[in-house]
């Protein structure tokens, strides 16, 4: 540190310059028809802090002081351009669409740079792509738009997770996920809920308040992030206010939506199909006539019921937003403020979410050199998300294991919650569950920032900025005395009716609250320098000082034994608190970094990074670590043997390689613990809880990445290749310890993997008329993964093994249905020449993997006049979907008490009958049920992620309403879906890990919307 | 001017750097707010007597003494069998297909050896001694505990001690060594580990707290239990005796015999229960406790075998309360059936509601008795029994006190036993307690360990127990009066979790009652499965250890 103080002085010692006088520039900024630009932004090259915006008619005037050597000259939709100063004052400026990619500024790690300048593999989405969406978060709109960037969700539920990977997965036990950067900071990103099934704290921040999202993907743009860079970085950058007119915007949108793939063979059976099914498995299983008659009548084979339970828990959830914006200021100070509602009810019942937020922002020069800025936006969510996976309480589960024969109702229209007909020890009528219990999540977060810039020298900027995000998490959960998880009977009752006599503690009510305090203070110092006198060679150097601490506070509560009523759902109402906990877990990081770019005539350009990280996450004795990069790129286009080719606009090599880590693991990982809590008798108790290790330290990453980016025929078709390699290093993992020593695992840096892939993305616009545009993009990923070293094997679903994709399912083969007799075959081996009926005997084998082996999205916009049509596709192929929960509701008779789906009745029935589905048996048949590739699907799918067809008011209806802009729409999220597998029962999103777990279907949302501007 | 701001910020600049350099190392350096080193966790006599009780806290895991293993002691044999309707826990078990992979036994093992890892920490600690005997005596209580985990894994995962005492036992951990891959000790060694760690306890322990934990005595009869485990009668019945007689421990009398079962809490009046793991409302398993799967307000899953008495249930009304009786039989019929509770809402004149009297079928196959319910205003005031069936068994007599645990279920419209009066305490309250030895064992113990030489004290011992459950007295000699006394123990100890283990030491088949599924209703000595197996886990991270044969 004391050395970067010096350093520091250093710097202002040798920079003493006169400050210069002021000129002061005009012009007119004009489109390619010669028609003046409106709120164009002019600023002075290397000093944006000085800036205009043009009047109506295109014209500016701007005093800059006389050593300014170029204006830079923006608008939106034409891009920018920089125009050198001469003695001339004055300057007819004209922007067309060709100047955009060539002068695009790029947000990248710690600040901005020229798109042209980039050695990294970076690529940028626009505010305007996330926007009014019908998606609870923004990285939910990510999905399609990134190459290279897998965005799945696991659920459909409002304000659900998103699961986001790039360049696919570098760690089996450490984090996956990227570090997210919200206009500089660090922050808090995924689900950080205890007690809520699902939750994104992302979903506090309004897709409308966003300007772009920058996405650093290799070791050049990466590294400086450190020990947090190896799953890339994605850089926010939240909307900012431009001098000129107030200018107000107000979107407003509402829709509906509906479960967006539904397989009919995964339809649940009727109660006719159900009885008949069960009667044919009892018979199968050999019991004799009055033991199947007394077990029908048992399973509502005299009622008259046949209910519909997919019915019942499904709907269509009507959805609707409104944001509202106002930006401006003078050139002195500039502001940004917005609110937005949210609100978006899910295709299960019991499932909704809505979102109030707000946002301020402001920028102020107060001198020449000083600036400084603020933002602080906030956000409050509400959420109710059903249980999910196994949770009797889950109401998709239901949907799928509750008896047609039982009814949600009973005749006289009261829920149905007889244990005649719902046993506790089976599925819970979740419709009734669904008015009678609650589950709530409400998150607040803050995030905000106070920024100071000031320019020691034209050249020489420093920069401090203490930013940081508060979220807070109250969770509520109420289970009902009378029926359901909350609902216990008392001891020793006789059960043998319906007469239930509920015990003295019955209900129970949850309230956990979690808050976490994150800040981060970065200060950097900026030297842009000319080497040579011409400015033909020159550098940028940045320097870095970074503190992060993070601070989590959880407490939970919990009491039961409520009185008999649904209004008092709060643990005060309880008579015997039974959780009473609270506890903090904080993690910190020390970093100092720098960053070096040498430019020559914008031709060759050579990037690196060093950052070295300590962090409270690692153990004491790896407590520091250093990372670096190196990058360079070739602008061969601006070579003179170029010159005359006229056809190719932009030709660049790029290259990068460089050194980061993953500091994704527990806070206290490294701790040999003995942990309090394990009470015996009310009395304290304590435990050998981790076995710890000193050495534990982040995981190594090292990207390798050669880019390609090739712009031609005037800039109408743009094609970036990327090529990487990274290999992971130093894995964490769970080293398995024989039990017999007391742990069953001990975390350690040991292991490694490696992801190989391309990307490709193609931007066009193949037809240009005055009136008629059609641009496209598509964008694609190949991923290679491949575990190259680990101790030991690591067997579960998936087989973790040297050689092996890390996500290659590890299943025994199935063979079909044996003519003969009816039961299941599996091969022997994988040699897949026996096969067997004994499920034990034959062996698991390596089979396809969870990851797409290709993904990717294709988006066409067409305009003609005022409408446009935008189709948006994303797809994915190559990967196998698990059917997790499949052995209940196709397992050939498993789980008999339960309803199964219509595939079922494909069965085997009599000698000579050619079918993949057994002899259903009344509990099984021969371990059918068990996991098997059977229950693997081809992932396979294409889906229409957005549709919209808009329309754009012409201005001449405008302008007599005083209004400058109008936008009408009609969209569709997830509107279609095709899948190759025609086995494939559920969504094809089921997460990264491509295994279902029975939650709330994925939507396909229709909404309408408005766009206004004045 | 522009000069002295210049100046004016460098300072600030200056000041900022001063303050960020100022953040000291130990701005990395956090430690976790719930725990302690292990130094730190263990360098007092108080910090001992802390970790004692998370040793205890370690029995009560669900795969160990907190459900698996003691329902396990009943289902592997003929004892407890899984409703068809059922939660699909322990299926393997109930089907005998069980694998390497089985959850429930890789739970099992892994929580022993956690046990036995705490209980190791505090037999190996120094820590700062203030009063001697307190120490002595948690270490006492830790030897003890060490014991208990070391029987009980050596008789689920080794062939019994009678079989081969040099045949594969378990590996033998003392020390704690996070990288040890241990292979297995023998069957003998294995014992004798056990019979040290509890000669030690009984010689450490000088108190006796409750019955939740060990005392002298209970350790004691620990030691019974492993010497008839290892078929040495005469150390058997010296401990036996040695606990009937010295240890002030008293055995249930028939009055008491129900109510016993519902208390709750650990017992501190030395009556019957000389060890059991506890659990209170707060700390304790929820949901999957060992009294919830038992118990009809819970899972329910699994019920009491037929051949215990005979079973009548009625099914329940639409809108009503089902009617409860229980049937008498003579000579394997149905003579017939009293009804204890009526039930309401029964009529013949509206649909689905007549009333019906459903018999379960006799255990070993025969005819299933009928009968008709007589209606008096929606209940059900008498059953008259149209077939009397065959072939009914009754292990119980209906004036034995211990039919007073249990209660005839509608389930799923079949008729069964649940054991909801043993097992009272269900989530959501106190939970009943698993209970692992007890002054009942002590006298049977006794009674076998003096056959075949001595069938006098046999008789004494035996019919100590019969005559305080309101059982006819044993009055058999020879052969019959060994198979006496172990059906008396599996009567008495019914749902216990002992009954498999008798099965094993005295190494003979298991045969079900047809509540079983039909393919696994015979279950030979020799079959593989009669030992768990070692589980998959342990087998992929320790190359030295040998897997059961047959997996």
């Amino acid at each position: 540190m004391r050395r970067l103080l010096l350093l520091m002085l250093g710097m202002l010692l040798i920079s003493a310059q006169l400050l210069a006088q002021n000129r002061t520039i005009t012009g007119k900024v004009t489109d390619e028809k010669g028609t003046g630009v409106a709120n164009a932004s002019v600023t002075v090259k290397g000093n944006t802090s000085i800036g205009t915006s043009t009047k109506p008619d295109g014209t500016f005037s701007l005093a800059v002081p006389s050593k300014t050597t170029a204006l830079i000259v923006s608008a939106v939709g034409l891009g920018q351009k920089e125009i050198s100063l001469t003695s001339n004052n004055n300057y007819s400026i004209t922007l067309s669409t060709k100047t955009q990619d060539m002068q695009e500024v790029v947000v990248v790690a710690y600040g901005t740079q020229k798109k042209a300048d980039l050695t990294g593999s970076v690529t940028s989405v626009s505010g305007s792509d996330v926007e009014n969406k019908p998606f609870s978060s923004l990285d939910k709109a990510l999905q399609g738009q990134v190459a290279g960037l897998q965005s799945v969700a696991g659920s459909g539920a409002p304000g659900s997770n998103q699961i986001i990977r790039i360049r696919g997965i570098s760690s089996i036990n450490a984090s996956n996920s990227p570090l997210w950067v919200i206009d500089g900071v660090p922050v808090l990103a995924n689900d950080l809920s205890r007690l809520t099934t699902t939750a994104n704290i992302l979903s506090t921040l309004n897709p409308n308040d966003i300007e772009s999202i920058t996405v650093l993907k290799d070791a050049a743009s990466a590294s400086v992030y450190g020990s947090r860079a190896a799953n890339g970085v994605i850089l926010v950058t939240t909307k900012k206010g431009r001098a000129g007119k107030t200018r107000f915007r107000f979107d407003a949108e509402h829709g509906q939506s509906d479960i967006a793939y539904f397989n009919n063979r995964y339809r649940p059976l009727t109660g006719d199909e159900y009885l008949a099914l069960t009667a044919e498995g009892l018979r199968n299983a050999g019991y004799g006539q009055s033991t199947i008659d007394a077990q029908i009548a048992s399973l509502g084979g005299n009622s008259n019921a046949n209910f519909n339970w997919l019915d019942a828990v499904t709907r269509k959830g009507q959805q609707s937003q409104y944001n509202i914006s106002a930006s401006g200021g003078d050139a002195k100070t500039t502001f940004y403020s917005s609110a937005g509602y949210f609100k978006q009810e899910g295709t299960t019942i019991a499932t909704d979410m809505d979102r109030v937020n707000g946002k301020l922002g402001f920028t102020n020069k107060a001198n020449d050199r000083l600036s400084i800025s603020g933002t602080i936006d906030g956000g409050f969510v509400r959420q109710h998300t059903p249980l999910s996976g196994g949770a009797f309480g889950n109401p998709v589960l239901s949907s799928y294991f509750i008896l047609p024969t039982r009814s949600a109702y009973k005749p006289d229209g009261t829920y149905n919650i007889l244990t005649s007909e719902f046993p506790t020890s089976s599925t819970f009528n979740t419709v009734a569950l669904a008015s009678m219990d609650k589950r709530y999540l409400k998150e607040l977060s803050l995030r905000g920032n106070a920024t100071v810039e000031y320019a020691i020298l034209s050249n020489l900027k420093f920069r401090s900025s203490l930013g940081g995000d508060l979220s807070t998490l109250e969770e509520d959960q109420y289970n009902n005395p009378f029926y359901g998880d909350g609902a216990v009977l008392s001891a020793g009752s006789p059960t043998s009716g319906s007469n239930i006599s509920y015990g003295s503690t019955t209900g129970r009510a949850y309230s956990y609250y979690t808050r976490y305090f994150n800040y981060t203070w970065t200060n950097t110092l900026n030297l842009h320098q000319n080497i040579t006198k011409t400015g033909d060679l020159s550098f940028n150097f940045q320097l870095g000082y970074e503190a992060n601490k993070n601070k989590g506070y959880f407490s939970s509560l919990q009491a039961k034994g409520f009185a008999p009523t649904l209004l008092l759902q709060y643990p005060a109402s309880g008579s015997t608190p039974s959780t009473a906990s609270a506890t903090i877990s904080d993690y910190t990081f020390l970093s100092q970094f720098s960053t070096l770019d040498l430019n020559y005539q914008d031709k060759y350009i050579l990037s690196g990074s060093f950052r070295r990280d300590g962090s409270s996450r690692f153990g004491p004795n790896n407590k520091y670590g250093n990372f670096w990069s190196i990058g360079g790129s070739w602008n061969i286009d601006k070579e003179a043997f170029m010159s005359n080719i006229n056809v190719i606009n932009q030709l660049k090599l790029r290259g990068s390689y460089g050194v980061n880590g993953n500091a994704g693991i527990g806070n206290y990982d490294w701790f040999p613990s003995y942990n309090y809590g394990v009470s015996y008798n009310g009395a304290p108790g304590s435990a050998p809880g981790n076995v710890g290790n000193l050495d534990l330290t982040w995981e190594l990453n090292k990207p390798l990445n050669i880019g390609l980016d090739v712009t031609v025929l005037n800039n109408r078709l743009g094609v970036t290749a990327d090529w990487y390699t990274r290999k992971s290093t130093d894995l964490l993992l769970a080293v398995p310890l024989s039990p017999t020593t007391g742990f069953t695992s001990q975390t350690q840096n040991i292991g490694a993997m490696k992801n190989t892939g391309v990307e490709l993305t193609i931007n066009g616009t193949p037809v240009q008329t005055k009136s008629f545009t059609w641009t496209t993009n598509f964008n694609f990923a190949h991923n290679k993964n491949e575990v190259t070293s680990l101790p030991s094997p690591q067997i579960g679903t998936f087989l973790i093994k040297p050689g092996y994709d890390i996500q290659t399912f590890y299943a025994r083969v199935y063979a079909g249905v044996d003519p003969a007799n009816g039961n299941p075959l599996w091969y022997t081996d994988s040699s897949r020449k026996a096969t067997t009926s004994n499920y034990s005997s034959a062996q698991r084998v390596p089979y396809g993997s969870a990851s797409p082996k290709f993904f990717g999205g294709f988006t066409n916009t067409f305009s003609f006049k005022g409408f446009t049509v935008e189709a948006q596709f994303n797809y994915q192929f190559g990967n196998y979907v698990q059917d997790a929960w499949g052995g209940y509701y196709l397992g050939a008779g498993f789980g008999a008490t339960f309803n199964k789906v219509a595939r079922v009745l494909e069965r085997w029935q009599k000698p000579g009958d050619v079918t993949d589905m057994p002899r259903y048996v009344y509990g099984g048949n021969n371990s059918f049920s068990s996991f098997s590739t059977f229950y693997l699907a081809k992932g396979d799918f294409i889906r229409l992620r957005n549709l919209q067809i808009g329309y754009q008011v012409p201005k001449s209806i405008l302008n007599k309403l005083n209004i400058s802009s109008a936008f009408f729409y009609v969209r569709g999220a997830n509107v279609w879906t095709w899948v190759k597998d025609k086995n494939l029962g559920w969504d094809p999103e089921q997460s990264v890990s491509s295994q279902t777990n029975l939650d709330v279907f994925i939507p396909k949302t229709v909404t309408v919307g408005i766009n206004l501007g004045f | 001017m522009i000069r002295i701001t210049k100046y004016k910020f460098l300072f600030a600049l200056a000041g900022l750097l001063v303050i960020a350099s100022s953040c000291k190392k130990s701005y990395v350096d956090l430690l976790p707010p719930t725990s302690l080193l292990p130094d730190q966790a263990l360098a007092t006599e108080a910090d001992i007597q802390v970790a004692l009780r998370g040793a205890y806290a370690g029995f009560r895991a669900t795969d160990f003494f907190g459900r698996t293993v003691p329902l396990l002691g009943d289902l592997m044999a003929d004892n407890t069998y899984q409703s068809l309707t059922n939660t699909n826990r322990y299926t393997a078990f109930n089907l005998y297909n069980f694998t390497s992979a089985d959850g429930n036994v890789a739970g099992f093992w892994t929580a022993a050896y956690n046990t036995i890892l705490r209980a190791n920490n505090i037999i190996n600690a120094s820590p700062k001694i203030t009063n001697q005997a307190n120490v002595n005596q948690y270490k006492g209580e830790a030897y003890a505990i060490r014991g208990l985990c070391y029987f009980y894994l050596v008789q689920y995962f080794a062939r019994p001690y009678t079989d081969d005492p040099n045949g594969a036992g378990v590996p033998i951990v003392l020390t704690y060594d996070a990288n040890a891959k241990p292979a297995r000790n023998t069957v003998k060694e294995v014992y004798t580990q056990i019979l040290s760690d509890l000669t030690q306890a009984t010689s450490l322990m000088t108190q006796f707290v409750n019955s939740s934990q060990f005392s002298k005595y209970a350790a004691r009869g620990l030691q019974a239990k492993v010497y008839l485990t290892m078929g040495d009668k005469t150390n058997a019945k010296t401990a036996a005796l040695d606990v009937i007689n010295n240890s002030g421990f008293t055995l249930l009398s028939a009055a008491n015999y129900v109510s016993f079962w519902s208390t709750l809490t650990p017992r501190t009046d030395k009556v019957e229960t000389l060890f059991e793991t506890s659990s209170d409302a707060i700390n304790n398993q929820g949901f999957d406790a060992l009294a919830n799967i038992y118990n009809q307000a819970g899972y329910g899953d699994f019920l009491l075998s037929d051949e215990f008495f005979p079973v009548v249930a009625f099914n329940t009304p639409k809108n009503g309360t089902a009617a409860m009786g229980t049937a008498n039989m003579s000579a394997g019929s149905i003579t017939s059936v009293d009804i204890i509770n009526g039930g309401s809402g029964y009529s013949t004149s509206a649909s689905n509601t007549t009333p019906a009297v459903i018999f379960a079928a006799p255990p070993f196959g025969g005819t299933t008795a009928t009968g008709t319910a007589t209606l008096t205003g929606g209940s059900i005031s008498a059953v008259t029994v149209t077939n009397p069936g065959t072939n009914y068994q009754q292990l119980l007599e209906p004036t034995d006190v211990r039919r007073g645990l249990y209660v005839t279920v509608n389930r799923g419209g079949i008729a069964g036993i649940a054991a909801d009066k043993k097992y009272p305490g269900t989530y959501g309250s106190e939970i009943s307690d698993p209970k692992i030895i007890r002054m009942s064992e002590m006298y049977l113990i006794a009674a076998e360990a003096s056959l075949p030489g001595n069938e006098a004290d046999a008789l004494t011992y035996v019919n100590y127990l019969t005559s305080r459950r309101n059982a006819s007295a044993i009055a058999s000699t020879g052969a019959q009066l060994f198979e006496d006394i172990i059906t008396e123990r599996r009567k008495e100890l019914a749902l216990d979790g002992i009954r498999y283990l008798d099965l094993q030491r005295l190494k003979r088949d298991v045969v079900r009652s047809n509540d079983f599924p039909p393919s696994a209703r015979s279950i030979p000595y020799s079959n593989f499965r009669r030992i768990l197996p070692i589980p998959q886990q342990e087998i992929n991270a320790n190359p030295n250890i040998a897997q059961n044969p047959g997996y």
